[in-house]
């Protein structure tokens, strides 16, 4: 197990659910296209546990942040697709901006060195 | 606000969820199954193998049985959901494996039923406070003196010590003086048991329980009437209508839940009218759970009791003491000013007594009643709470080993679901839902135990001769409790397989679990020690039993003095019905010519007191010619116990009926009667303590300590025979002619040629016939009273040896459980001994030294335990010593056969093994 994980980096805590909504902030989605979209935009760095993904979706779906609906994908198979709520939306803005404090202050701190 | 309106929708969609759970597991496993198809299509487009991209498209999804189970955890209410099953999970585990389950599911709920039942008598009868308001605030009083009697007569109970006297019972007179100088601190109430009362309402008479209480006794307590009113301080005056006061009991007994205010009520003869009726939940001032059937006012008690005894007689003392502080009053406040009161009047009383032998008050809180009684159950209670507790620990310790035995037996199972994907949390949940599963089932079936334990228990904490009325439903609060702590006990025990099991690393998991030496001895030490535990405990159980059937044998090997069998006996008491002596007389003696002459009965007669029924009358014997002693002098007390004789009045045909010889002299004569001079046949125990001599015909005593007291002739010397109780040795008695006395209530005793009871409704039709309006009571053999007699100590046999079989079963399974389960580890252990020349007797040798090992720590513990407890049975015990070797020894012999007999089964399995089968197993 250990070895594939040499040269992605782990997420951080928390930032799955933010890198969701973030994704379906554009498109509504099925499961994998959620983490093929994670994993090419990070350019292959950010590397989700593609199962770990669907407990997210789950729970954000419980929280009333995201919705889903069944429909069909391009090759016609029945597909589960996700999309954002108004309250997912606000919760995205947040996730974001307490996000980019973050970020910032990390980056303030290492600067100097 | 905000997140409670967030929590709530998170709910309502869960609800949501739920709805539709049969179709959760499907669209994940679509949404899945879709999820891996599209991976391997991406990676069979980056060119990798079709065959090796199923493989990497399940590695990059992840262990997909842990996902399914965390998103299960989420749909609806996961606890529940899983719980379910667990649940079924768990049943079928334990269906599997019956034996087991029912062995602990059986001990469990005895051990849960019998605590339950002793724990709530004891709560009745120890712990409960009176169901009146504020309780607490209640004072009850009591006193103490020195060995001088400071009464002349006494009618409650009093207890005497080397020390002096203790009492609840107070003169009246006391009583109205206490009432009047404490009134600015405490609301003094009095009241007293009248006893047995002749009950009569609309012509049909039975017999009942009454209470004499005083104006305020109800509005101090607190207590309101279901019906009418309570009676007032204006009944309780002479001269005032006589009203009465019913106890719930009586009016549905005996009005069938009509009006009854205003109805007439006729109690011993006396008319008074029904003021009021108290509810069910209103028990008196007197032992919680008991409830009298009338209450009379205090200046009425002589309507009702008819007596010498005149209750205003500063010298009889009979009534007792409780009261209510006022606002603001303390118990200590309260105590000097009922001292000073008792002191006083018995001072003015009795001016001959010394100020030191004065009596003291103490006052005590009197919110769990006042009564005497509490003291003869407290240690029996004690006790069987003792005993019930021990069973419930060795049931929890064997549910605990057998828990602790399948959780290892289940090792790999658990380990090959932890390999699964199944989380740690969940295998505990799993295992604990097995536990909580068993205590269940445990309690349920103790909720039933319970119910006729406690019918079952009761009469042996309750065999005086009028036994206390007491209400014990089942308290379902102290059996919620103890099926709690069994439940938490069991949860406990199996929290310690369940995190052992889950804790071990994989690969020793998966290997241990299979097979391996018996490297785990650290592992066994929690079996091995609940095991030892157990046989402990058991010990002390068998030991108990084993004393206490002894005991009942040598009860049952004492010699009487007179012949018990085909004995009929039974009580009137036409004095309730207010008759004169004359008619009292006349009536007995109807009686008795009746009963001579019915068809199948050899002889009749009768006596003051029942035999064997504890009751008796003890009075001083002193030869007449021995000097009298200063009444308040020092010897006074020594005198009185060395010139102690128990009397019984008799009539002439007793000694012949009973079948006691008169040997010296004559027996009693219809001759001597009222008028006649006063004679008396006395046993040889008394002519030896007042003569030295066998042959005392001719010479005289008295019965009391004044130069002119009458004089007893004794004309007659019988055989020694038991008076009061199996227990005590052939008391120094005599006997006198009931005629030349006070006759109150009699004993008849009829000695049928048949069975004895089959000649009670004869008996019954005769009485009617000399006087319909008087009841026959106690009636029973004279067999069935002496087994009475000592009925708290069989059901303490019983419920002992029952227990110890119980007890030393569970413990047996208990040591069987662990030596098998060592057997079955040691498998390749044994097969390499046996391959290396081992013979199979040193195999079987070799389990059965572990057998005796921990059997041997049980044994060093439970005698040294059974030395030290069964101190406790010394009250119970007759001639037989509570430390009796022998008998210790004889438990610790019977443990130690049992050990053996549980490890001979696993012993000889161990020797049975085929070293090749065990090798080629390894």
């Amino acid at each position: 197990m250990g070895k594939k994980k040499r040269d992605r980096q782990e997420l951080l805590p928390g930032t799955l659910d933010m890198l969701i909504l973030k994704t379906l902030s554009r498109d509504v989605m099925h499961g994998y296209g959620i983490a093929e979209h994670i994993r090419q935009m990070s350019e292959e760095v950010l590397h989700v546990e593609e199962g770990s993904l669907y407990p997210a979706l789950q729970r954000l779906q419980l929280q009333g942040l995201i919705a889903s609906e069944w429909g069909h994908s391009i090759n016609n198979r029945r597909a589960r697709y996700y999309r954002l709520t108004r309250a997912g939306r606000r919760q995205l803005g947040e996730s974001e901006s307490s996000f980019a404090r973050l970020i910032d202050a990390i980056t303030r701190v290492m600067r100097p060195a | 606000m905000a997140r409670l309106g967030d929590k709530l929708r998170t709910t309502f969609r869960r609800l949501a969820l739920l709805m539709r759970r049969s179709h959760l597991d499907d669209e994940l496993r679509d949404e899945v199954a879709l999820h891996l198809e599209l991976r391997r299509q991406s990676l069979i487009d980056a060119g990798v193998d079709p065959r090796e991209a199923s493989v990497q498209a399940q590695r990059m999804f992840g262990n997909a049985m842990a996902i399914r189970e965390e998103m299960r955890d989420m749909w609806g209410f996961p606890s529940v959901d899983t719980l379910v099953q667990d649940f079924r999970y768990g049943a079928r585990l334990l269906r599997r494996s019956p034996t087991v389950t029912l062995a602990s599911v059986a001990s469990l709920g005895i051990g849960i039923g019998l605590s339950a039942s002793v724990f709530s008598l004891a709560d009745v009868m120890l712990l409960q406070k009176l169901p009146v308001p504020a309780p607490d605030r209640l004072v009850a009083a009591r006193w103490r003196s020195g060995p001088a009697f400071p009464f002349s007569s006494l009618n409650g109970n009093a207890s005497q010590n080397d020390e002096g006297l203790s009492s609840t019972s107070f003169a009246l007179h006391a009583f109205r003086e206490a009432q009047s100088r404490a009134a600015a601190v405490i609301d003094l109430v009095g009241f007293a048991d009248l006893d047995r009362v002749n009950l009569s309402i609309a012509g049909m008479a039975e017999l009942g329980e009454a209470q004499a209480v005083s104006g305020n006794y109800f509005s101090a307590l607190g207590a309101l009437p279901s019906a009418g009113r309570v009676l007032v301080e204006s009944d309780d005056r002479a001269g005032a209508p006589p009203a009465a006061v019913i106890g719930a009991a009586l009016w549905k007994r005996r009005f069938a839940g009509s009006q009854p205010v205003g109805q007439p009520i006729t109690i011993n003869g006396s008319p008074f009218t029904v003021v009021g009726v108290m509810p069910a939940s209103f028990h008196g001032a007197g032992q919680v759970g008991s409830s009298p059937d009338v209450y009379v006012p205090v200046a009425f008690r002589s309507q009702v009791v008819r007596e010498e005894n005149d209750e205003t007689d500063p010298n009889f003392w009979w009534i007792l003491m409780m009261g209510r502080l006022k606002p603001g009053a303390t118990l200590e406040q309260a105590q000097a000013p009922l001292d000073a009161a008792v002191r006083e009047t018995v001072r003015g009383a009795r001016p001959d007594m010394a100020e030191k032998d004065l009596p003291s008050v103490q006052v005590f809180s009197g919110a769990y009643g006042q009564v005497e009684v509490r003291d003869g159950v407290r240690d029996p209670l004690r006790m069987m709470s003792l005993v019930v507790s021990i069973v419930l620990l060795v049931a929890c310790a064997n549910v605990a080993n057998l828990l602790l035995a399948r959780g290892r037996a289940r090792l790999r199972e658990l380990s090959v679901r932890i390999a699964l994907g199944a989380s740690r949390r969940r295998l505990i949940r799993q295992l604990l839902t097995e536990a909580v599963l068993l205590a269940v089932c445990g309690s349920a079936l103790g909720l039933v135990a319970a119910r006729w334990i406690t019918a079952a228990l009761l009469p042996a904490l309750n065999s005086g001769p009028d036994p206390m009325a007491i209400a014990t439903g089942l308290n379902l609060r102290v059996l919620v409790f103890v099926a709690v702590l069994a439940s938490a006990c069991v949860v406990l025990v199996a929290l310690v397989p369940a995190r052992r099991a889950t804790n071990v690393s994989l690969v020793s998991g998966l290997h241990e679990a299979g097979r391996g030496p018996a490297r785990g001895r650290d592992r066994r030490g929690v079996s091995t020690s609940l095991v030892i535990a157990q046989i402990t405990l058991s010990m002390v159980l068998v030991a108990t039993a084993l004393l206490l059937v002894q005991s009942i044998r040598q009860l049952q090997l004492v010699e009487l003095g007179f012949k018990p069998d085909h004995l009929l006996t039974f009580k009137v008491d036409p004095t309730l019905n207010g008759y004169p002596q004359e008619r009292v007389l006349t009536i007995y003696a109807n009686i008795l010519d009746r009963l001579r002459v019915a068809s199948g009965v050899r002889g009749a007669t009768l006596s003051s007191h029942t035999l064997i029924s504890n009751s008796s009358s003890i009075r001083l014997a002193a030869r007449s010619d021995e000097p009298i002693p200063d009444r308040a002098g020092a010897q006074s007390a020594a005198y009185s116990s060395t010139h102690r004789a128990f009397q019984l009045a008799i009539d002439p045909q007793f000694f012949s009926t009973m079948g006691i010889r008169v040997e010296r002299g004559r027996a009693l004569a219809d001759g001597d009667r009222k008028g006649t001079p006063l004679v008396a046949v006395v046993n040889y125990a008394l002519a030896r303590q007042l003569f030295n001599a066998d042959d005392v015909v001719g010479r005289r005593f008295r019965t009391e300590m004044q130069a002119d007291a009458p004089v007893y002739e004794i004309v007659g010397v019988c055989t020694d025979a038991l008076y009061t109780s199996v227990r005590r040795s052939k008391p120094p008695t005599f006997y006198v002619p009931y005629q030349q006395g006070h006759a109150d209530s009699m004993t008849f005793e009829v000695r049928t040629d048949g069975e004895p009871t089959a000649f009670a409704a004869t008996a019954r039709a005769i009485v009617r016939e000399v006087d319909p309006n008087l009841p026959l009571f106690r009636v029973q053999s004279q067999e069935q009273q002496i087994a009475s007699s000592v009925r708290r100590e069989r059901v303490f046999t019983q419920l002992a040896s029952w227990l110890g079989v119980l007890t030393v079963t569970i413990s047996a399974i208990g040591l069987y459980a662990l030596l098998a389960y060592a057997v079955s580890r040691r498998i390749g252990e044994i097969g390499i001994r046996m391959a290396l020349g081992a013979r199979r007797a040193d195999v079987r040798w070799m389990i059965l030294r572990q057998s005796i090992v921990v059997a041997a720590w049980g044994l060093t513990f439970g005698i040294a335990a059974s030395v030290v407890g069964t101190k406790l049975l010394a009250a119970l015990l007759f001639n037989v010593a509570p430390r009796d070797p022998i008998t210790i020894g004889l438990a610790a012999g019977i443990m130690l056969v049992v050990s053996l007999a549980a490890g001979y089964a696993p012993a000889r399995r161990a020797a049975s093994v085929d070293p090749l089968i065990a090798l080629r197993a390894e």
